[in-house]
């Protein structure tokens, strides 16, 4: 059983330290609150061990700052061709979705739960046809010639004795026949077994054989 | 066997979501059918402390909330911890869905590789294809973790433009 905890201690990315900076100076998220604050957020990030990914983020931030400064310096509004992002506008939005995180956080506390077990509901379903089963036999005689023969399973007599009467309502559905579908009643189970057992020694007696996909009575 | 029952039954014994298609094939009805025959589950599952969950595409019978950590404490389960940069990413996606990576990077100020990768080997967001663009959408299990039984649930879902 699977839940998650969220940890919330340290800041990400350059937008993160801007606000937890606003924070510490108790300043409103404003243009004139973030000149105010771009000296630390300089000395903060030169102590920071970054990799080139994360620097690359905070170096655009960082100049970003530092253009606007100079910009209310010197009282230059920015050009209406100016594509640079708002900072101040974009933090605003960076705090929303940190709140986002904070709801998640809260909300992740009591997950909903399934059920824990996996069932093996869905087996791979077993298509047996004539000419599988057919084939599968000849297969395994053909091995069994290599090794000595010693014993037998039943005699043919005593399968074919028992299961004389449901013999032909099988070979009806021969042609394309499921195992599931004999296997899903259980009750059926030994009949199937037995189905399956009496088809194998008939093959083996050559009182039927495969064609176009069904079995055939030998003729005799 | 009614239809309730037979839904309730297919999602009772699978720990993992069944798709819609599915549940449509088998319970014989479309969409629409379906749909209302959750609400009609749920009416009656809530006094036995389940929902039926679903988003677009699956399914999933769940715990309520409010016994989540009866439930913890029952078995003992200790949880696992998600990252506050996955956790912003994964607000930015519940919120924004479907969003690209790119638009999601320039939200958060800085790449959200890492982030995505977790939220995706944890299947809390998937993959979505929008005009042959990649995008990020949450999942079944993301509301599973929330305890909500869809996006617009959260607080504050829809109240701004994209």
């Amino acid at each position: 059983m699977t839940s998650f905890v969220l940890d919330l201690d340290n800041f990400q990315g350059p937008f993160d330290l801007l606000l937890k900076l606003l924070d510490q100076e108790k300043l409103e998220i404003t243009d004139i609150s973030l000149a105010k604050i771009t000296d630390d957020f300089l000395d903060y990030i030169a102590q920071m061990d970054l990799d080139i990914y994360e620097m690359n983020s905070f170096l655009y931030v960082a100049a970003k700052l530092s253009l606007d400064k100079s910009r209310a310096v010197v009282n230059i509004k920015p050009s209406e061709d100016d594509t640079d992002i708002d900072l101040a506008l974009t933090l605003k939005q960076y705090q929303v979705i940190k709140n986002r995180a904070k709801i998640l956080y809260t909300l992740s506390r009591t997950p909903m739960r399934a059920r824990d077990i996996k069932l093996d509901l869905f087996p791979a379903k077993i298509k047996i046809n004539a000419p599988k089963l057919f084939s599968l036999y000849m297969d395994t005689k053909k091995a069994n010639q290599q090794k000595p023969k010693t014993h037998r399973i039943m005699s043919k007599k005593g399968y074919v004795h028992l299961t004389k009467d449901k013999f032909n309502w099988h070979v009806a559905k021969l042609k394309s026949f499921s195992i599931d579908e004999i296997m899903s009643k259980p009750n059926n189970k030994s009949d199937a077994i037995i189905f399956f057992l009496t088809i194998l020694e008939m093959i083996k007696s050559e009182g039927i054989f495969e064609k176009d996909g069904i079995f055939v009575a030998a003729s005799r | 066997m009614s239809d309730i029952g037979k839904l309730v039954a297919i999602l009772f014994c699978s720990s993992e979501p069944i798709s819609l298609n599915a549940l449509s094939k088998n319970l014989a009805s479309d969409k629409t059918k379906l749909n209302e025959t959750i609400e009609q589950a749920n009416i009656k599952l809530d006094i036995i402390g389940l929902i039926i969950i679903i988003n677009d595409k699956k399914a999933q019978l769940v715990t309520k909330p409010e016994y989540s950590n009866m439930v913890e404490e029952f078995y003992d389960s200790a949880p696992q911890s998600l990252s506050q940069p996955a956790l912003e990413t994964l607000g930015v996606i519940a919120y924004k869905q479907p969003i690209s990576k790119e638009e999601i990077d320039e939200i958060r100020g800085i790449s959200s590789e890492q982030s995505l990768k977790n939220l995706l080997n944890r299947d809390l967001v998937e993959k979505v294809t929008k005009s042959e663009q990649t995008k990020y959408a949450t999942t079944l299990e993301f509301l599973k973790l929330m305890g909500i039984s869809s996006v617009k649930e959260l607080e504050g879902y829809g109240n701004e433009n994209k």
